[in-house]
């Protein structure tokens, strides 16, 4: 059976089902013990993923480069200090969303004006729909995308770790600091949404290969 | 062998089957690939399970190879002081980054300046001529735009666009009513500003009602899908997906959105027929009061109504009227309320009964 290409192509699997414990660890300890080299791989290896799941988290962009670099001075500076860690990436994240999320409410509250801000995080999955290469599959993203509308933001980020983060859910209770069976609910009451929909949408996406009407 | 049946949700809930979906070649894809093969059942479940992920198809939203690079520049010059020994010999270099570091806010403030006066020079202005298309009172136009879309114009109702009009976004101003048949490009969405409301689609056909004067926009999909959501005069040039506020339109669902709660209402069904048979020519009226019946008729049949008062119709007038004369119409309007009309070259004369 064939990886399907949507996943395949994504940067952050790369990282993802061979987790090589030996070497994460050694580049954890000489990370600690002031290696550089160390701390730039871990920085070169983690960056993707990072940016990619915290411009969902927020959409903006200032405060996700202000976070990241916050971040990786601190695991610098505190190196010494820092405990065994098991993955660096999940570490890294649950490091990434919390300081976006205290920034973030910093942020908010030194701009009241805005009023189309409804939480502090307004998790994106977001659809790549400009450039997508084929008529159809742009049509079935927009499809696809009031779809994902219908979940809560909470939601979504618990499909978005599970999904293409790979993380068990302990891990995803953890980062999102709620119990696992909460997590537990969220992918099921989103995955009942997911499939409600899907069932409606399949066969009016037949439908639409017919031509739109003209006069 | 193991014939254990799943359903879909615990397929998706199953750690080793994600793992599987991830990477087929992992150890857990290895099984769950033998699995799949002696339970032909499975296939179903496995197919929708896919699907259901592959639906999420989220977007590459990481940071280009220059941001990483920059970003990891500013956390090095951050770092760099209580590191050891080979920070002595590139010392200079460090030093020049915390400059040119200090310097990035003051050239970014630079561009944007450099921005905003280029927005203001006549001459840059020149380039981005605006075509407008207006369709006169008492008329219907179909006008082409150059990527080959189709606009009709309702009475009274313009039409504005870049002369470029494919640049990035195919984005056209419209006020009044227009049925749009878009032409499909995925690369470049077509982008409708009506007021404070952005309309966005690929390829498809609808309706907008945006008239000045009247409290609301209306959109209407007759085939494929809309994207409608506020626009922010402010943000002018930032035309892309608003993924944040609005709401997605299947064929036949109207929204409408109130100026003056600057709220979106929930999505109706609608009669798509009704709502586009100003295209062929035919006026519908649904419960209509007086006052909407003067503003309809004056914009379709470019006329202009002479009257001492309103007249009051209790429960509005509703009626549908096929290509028929403005006689006819006030004819039809006038058996079931109560008044009388002369018609005088351009003019209505309304007199209570």
């Amino acid at each position: 059976m064939q990886l399907s290409p949507i996943i395949s192509q994504s940067r952050d699997c790369n990282m993802i089902g061979t987790p090589q414990e030996t070497t994460e660890a050694q580049l954890w300890m000489a990370f600690q013990a002031g290696d550089r080299a160390a701390f730039e791989q871990i920085y070169s290896t983690t960056i993707g993923f990072l940016t990619n799941y915290a411009m969902r988290v927020v959409s903006d962009k200032q405060l996700v480069q202000d976070a990241i670099q916050d971040i990786f001075v601190e695991l610098w500076n505190k190196r010494e200090n820092l405990g065994k860690v098991n993955s660096i990436r999940f570490y890294l994240m649950k490091a990434v969303r919390r300081d976006l999320i205290r920034k973030k409410i910093k942020q908010d509250k030194n701009t009241p004006m805005d009023l189309f801000r409804r939480s502090v995080t307004e998790f994106q999955p977001s659809y790549e729909m400009m450039k997508v290469k084929d008529e159809e599959s742009s049509e079935k993203i927009l499809k696809m995308k009031a779809m994902i509308e219908q979940l809560t933001p909470r939601q979504k980020e618990v499909l978005y770790l599970k999904y293409f983060s790979n993380l068990t859910n302990n891990e995803i209770a953890e980062i999102l600091e709620i119990n696992v069976q909460s997590v537990y609910n969220n992918i099921y009451r989103a995955l009942e949404v997911l499939r409600d929909k899907m069932h409606v949408f399949v066969p009016w996406y037949l439908l639409e290969v017919c031509e739109p009407f003209g006069y | 062998m193991d014939n254990k049946k799943y359903t879909v949700e615990e397929l998706l809930n199953d750690d080793s089957f994600i793992a599987f979906l991830m990477d087929a070649e992992s150890p857990e894809g290895m099984e769950w690939k033998n699995r799949i093969a002696d339970n032909e059942e499975l296939a179903g479940e496995v197919a929708e399970a896919r699907a259901v992920v592959d639906s999420l198809n989220y977007q590459d939203l990481s940071f280009s190879k220059a941001e990483e690079d920059q970003l990891w520049d500013k956390i090095a010059a951050r770092t760099v002081d209580s590191s050891t020994t080979e920070i002595e010999k590139s010392g200079a270099s460090w030093k020049w980054l915390k400059i040119a570091a200090a310097l990035i806010p003051i050239v970014m403030a630079s561009l944007w300046l450099i921005d905003q006066f280029q927005a203001d020079d006549p001459v840059e202005q020149l380039s981005e001529v605006m075509i407008s298309k207006e369709c006169l009172y008492g008329r219907k136009m179909i006008v082409t735009l150059p990527d080959g879309s189709t606009v009709k114009l309702n009475s009274g109702s313009t039409i504005s666009y870049y002369q470029d009009f494919e640049r990035d976004v195919r984005s056209v101003w419209l006020q009044g009513e227009a049925f749009f048949d878009v032409k499909r490009n995925p690369d470049k969405p077509f982008v409708i500003i009506s007021g404070n409301i952005r309309t966005q689609v690929l390829g498809t056909s609808f309706n907008i009602k945006s008239y000045e004067g009247e409290g609301k926009v209306d959109v209407t999909v007759a085939s494929g899908l809309v994207s409608v959501s506020r626009y922010d005069k402010s943000q002018s040039d930032d035309l892309q997906w608003d993924n944040i506020s609005g709401v997605v339109l299947n064929p036949s669902e109207l929204v409408s959105y109130d100026k003056e709660v600057d709220e979106f209402s929930e999505i109706q069904t609608v009669d798509t027929d009704e709502i586009l048979a100003w295209k062929s020519g035919v006026l519908v009226f649904k419960k209509a009061p007086f006052d909407e019946i003067v503003t309809r008729l004056e914009r379709w049949y470019g006329v202009e109504f002479e009257m001492e008062e309103s007249i009051s119709i209790p429960d509005g007038f509703t009626g549908r009227f096929d290509n028929k004369s403005l006689r006819r119409v006030l004819e039809g309007i006038s058996y079931t309320s109560k008044f009388d009309f002369e018609i005088e070259g351009k003019k209505v004369k309304i007199m209570k009964q």
